[in-house]
């Protein structure tokens, strides 16, 4: 039977979570696989030898996230980044728009409840700004979403054991969102807590929804509840850079209410998942390179 | 010096260092080595609105807990009201968070190790799921429920997006509701079946003795005497059970203070009041409350009761009150959705932004979670301090396994004998480390004789 191991680096969890999310599934899978580690559902400590394939949760945000992972490749015959964490950064990313020190100190020393403030050093690993994991090994397979469905990572892990590639979507959410795509401009922006009209395209209406550059697979889950996409699957495979591409779709649709660009409050609707994967973040690590 | 890295079935990342000098625990650390994301202050100049998805991705465990401590801020701030059939689908997704997260510590963290308490290995869930495969099945399909209750109201049940300010983005149609009702019918007797279990379990085997007493302060919300999850006043209770504290959300600041530790990511919440430690969560919740509020669990806090006294102190018996929690849950979902208000269309309340300052508090599964927001005119966040649940109980945490590792040396016992005993009363606090730093591993240093 093939070795299935879930590695787990700077993360919320939640992947591990949607493995889970196949309820009784998992009780089938798990008689196709074996699951040798999972710091959550199996009592191992070290990551074990002769990896088949080996699921990454999480993006890199330690000294202590790249030994793991140079850990995790070197013992692993497949390599797949699990989670929009592993495949961009994911929203942790969104921390390296604002500096390190300044971000420690605050969480560490600056809050309203904080005392005797000291950024902790001593038998915990040094911090250093969030990457995606494919900066430092090479991934196989990317299974992004924030967390990726269930049944993609089931039938991902199914078709490695066969020696298959997995199939992926190449579509955007606006072609599965059935609101979708947008045909007109809008004519004002809109907030999320504005009710949307019914049956109509929410960037129509105004609202930032990250559908026509996102990657499909969820079946527009959010704007079938009338909540614009936040983009949680990153780029679609035509999108190349999420931001970018949704600025372009925007402007592409006349767009008029995009003066005061300011990246720091707009990565929360462009960036929110994949900064650290973007090519500001590059602009940004060359400017910080030039510095020194 | 000897470290446990990382500590298993737990929800993060965390270690144990202990330094032994002739054969005494000389210190202790809880290193919580989970990557610090610093969500404080990246927070910073996003859309307040926005708050509440980004805040769920604190958490992949308690997500729903986490996005209602954050809505709740921003309505805070902007002076907004949700409809009461609003309020009541939030209490039913926060119902059914609690189902979710409850059950997969309860059947699939813990009681591997109140089945095998001497430590016998099944190889974690899996091989426990192995050898209990009717059980196994039974708690998954009490899980689901919560799950798919958070699916109907959020969109989707990992990280819902339905939740918005001012309300719930999409009503609750009549279709789903009767299916919700039905699942929620059969989580009940699976429910009781699996508490059940665990009760007899701690009888038969007197697990509580494995775990040790530590009598501390508690913080919880309660609503008159009644176990409450939602909105409410903090009370803060003593060790010999007064309450000797009872505030809002939005004074927490004055209550509540943190220190920082030079070993670990995760901040040491205390009292201001007197430089106590406090503990929180489902044992903090039931020491707090007179009556749960439900028949069946008010059966089984009876249960407790008689078995601890009024007031427990004992680390073990948070399993027993996530228990009682657990069937309170379903009981409650139920409540909720027999309730034909559930269905109502009047969902959301107009919003306004505006500067302000909102703090948003609920219970999440593990304990009491504050949510504290600065907004400026522009309706973007400028400040954001967050206290979470399991952080507050990581000073305790650090204390207890001081005294049970150096009881079990003297008795004898050697450090890689006592290192599952130290697991168990970890995972006894179902500690979340992704949420706490915003924490687990163990690692051992002795200086003693060698």
């Amino acid at each position: 039977m093939k070795r299935l191991a879930i590695i787990s680096l700077m993360s919320d969890g939640g992947c591990h979570i949607a493995f889970l999310e196949l309820h009784e599934e998992l009780l089938h899978l798990l008689g196709q696989v074996e699951l040798i580690h999972s710091y959550m559902l199996v009592d191992r400590r070290e990551i074990p030898e002769h990896i088949d394939i080996a699921l990454i949760e999480g993006g890199v945000r330690t000294t202590h996230d790249i030994e793991l992972l140079k850990e995790a490749r070197s013992k692993s015959k497949i390599l797949v980044a699990l989670g929009s964490c592993a495949c961009f950064g994911g929203i942790p990313g969104l921390s390296n728009l604002y500096d390190l020190r300044a971000s420690l100190d605050y969480v560490y020393r600056g809050t309203p409840t904080t005392t005797e403030g000291v950024i902790p050093h001593e038998n915990v690993p040094s911090v250093i700004r969030v990457a995606p994991i494919s900066r430092f090994v090479q991934v196989d397979l990317q299974i992004p979403g924030c967390p990726p469905e269930p049944e993609e990572i089931k039938e991902a892990i199914v078709s490695l054991i066969k020696g298959e590639v997995p199939s992926q979507p190449s579509k955007t959410v606006c072609d599965e969102c059935e609101l979708g795509p947008p045909k007109e401009k809008p004519r004002r922006l809109r907030k999320i807590y504005e009710p949307p009209e019914p049956d109509r395209c929410l960037l129509e209406q105004g609202y930032f929804c990250m559908g026509p550059v996102t990657r499909a697979g969820c079946g527009a889950k959010c704007p079938r509840i009338g909540v614009p996409c936040d983009g949680c699957s990153g780029p679609a495979p035509k999108a190349l850079d999420q931001g970018i591409s949704i600025l372009d779709a925007l402007v592409t649709l006349a767009y008029k209410n995009i003066e005061n660009f300011s990246l720091k409050q707009h990565s929360a609707y462009f960036y929110r998942y994949t900064f650290a994967s973007s090519v500001i973040e590059d602009l940004l690590r060359k400017k910080l390179r030039e510095r020194r | 010096m000897e470290r446990i890295e990382p500590v298993t079935r737990i929800e993060g990342h965390m270690a144990i260092t202990i330094l032994i000098e002739k054969n005494r625990v000389k210190d202790l650390q809880v290193n919580v080595v989970e990557p610090p994301r610093l969500f404080e202050k990246f927070m910073e100049g996003k859309p307040a609105e926005e708050a509440v998805r980004i805040a769920e991705r604190i958490c992949g465990i308690c997500y729903v807990a986490h996005g209602l401590a954050a809505v709740k801020a921003v309505e805070n701030a902007w002076d907004v009201n949700p409809p009461e059939a609003a309020v009541k689908l939030r209490r039913l997704i926060h119902a059914g968070g609690f189902i979710q997260s409850h059950t997969l510590h309860l059947a699939f963290l813990a009681l591997p190790d109140i089945i095998s308490p001497e430590g016998i290995k099944y190889g974690g869930v899996i091989g426990f799921a192995k050898k209990y495969p009717h059980l196994c099945k039974k708690a998954i399909l009490i899980r689901k429920f919560g799950q798919e209750i958070t699916k109907a109201i959020g969109g989707r049940p990992i990280h819902p997006s339905g939740i918005v300010p001012g309300g719930v983005a999409k009503p609750l149609s009549a279709d789903i509701r009767d299916e919700l009702l039905k699942m929620g019918r059969e989580a009940l007797n699976n429910a009781v079946e699996l508490v059940d279990l665990l009760f007899d379990l701690y009888e038969k085997h007197d697990i509580l003795n494995l775990y040790p007493e530590d009598p501390t302060y508690y913080m919880g919300l309660i609503r008159g005497n009644v176990h409450e999850t939602y909105e409410a006043r903090l009370h803060v209770m003593s060790p010999r059970g007064d309450i000797v504290d009872v505030f809002d959300g939005n004074e927490y600041v004055k209550y509540i203070g943190e220190r920082t530790s030079p070993h670990s990511f995760v901040k040491y919440p205390f009292l201001r009041a007197n430089n106590e430690r406090y503990r929180v969560g489902a044992l903090a919740r039931v020491n707090l409350a007179e009556k749960m509020g439900t028949p069946l669990a008010d059966k089984y806090l009876t249960r407790l009761r008689s078995m601890m006294g009024r007031i427990s102190h004992n680390v073990g018996a948070y399993n027993l009150a996530r228990a009682i929690e657990l069937i309170a849950s379903v009981e409650r979902a139920l409540e909720l959705l027999e309730d034909e208000e559930i269905l109502s269309k009047d969902i959301r309340a107009e919003v306004r932004p505006k500067a302000g300052v909102g703090v948003g508090v609920v219970e999440a599964p593990r304990g009491v979670l504050i949510h504290h927001y600065e907004v400026d005119d522009r309706g973007l966040l400028r400040k954001v301090n967050l206290i979470v649940a399991t952080q507050q109980n990581v000073p305790s945490l650090e204390k207890e396994l001081f005294q049970v590792t150096n009881e079990l040396l003297l008795r004898g016992k050697k450090l890689a004998d006592i290192e599952h005993r130290l697991e168990m009363i970890i995972r006894a606090y179902d500690p979340c480390i992704s949420c706490a730093t915003h924490l687990v591993k163990l690692r051992l240093m002795d200086k003693g004789s060698s």
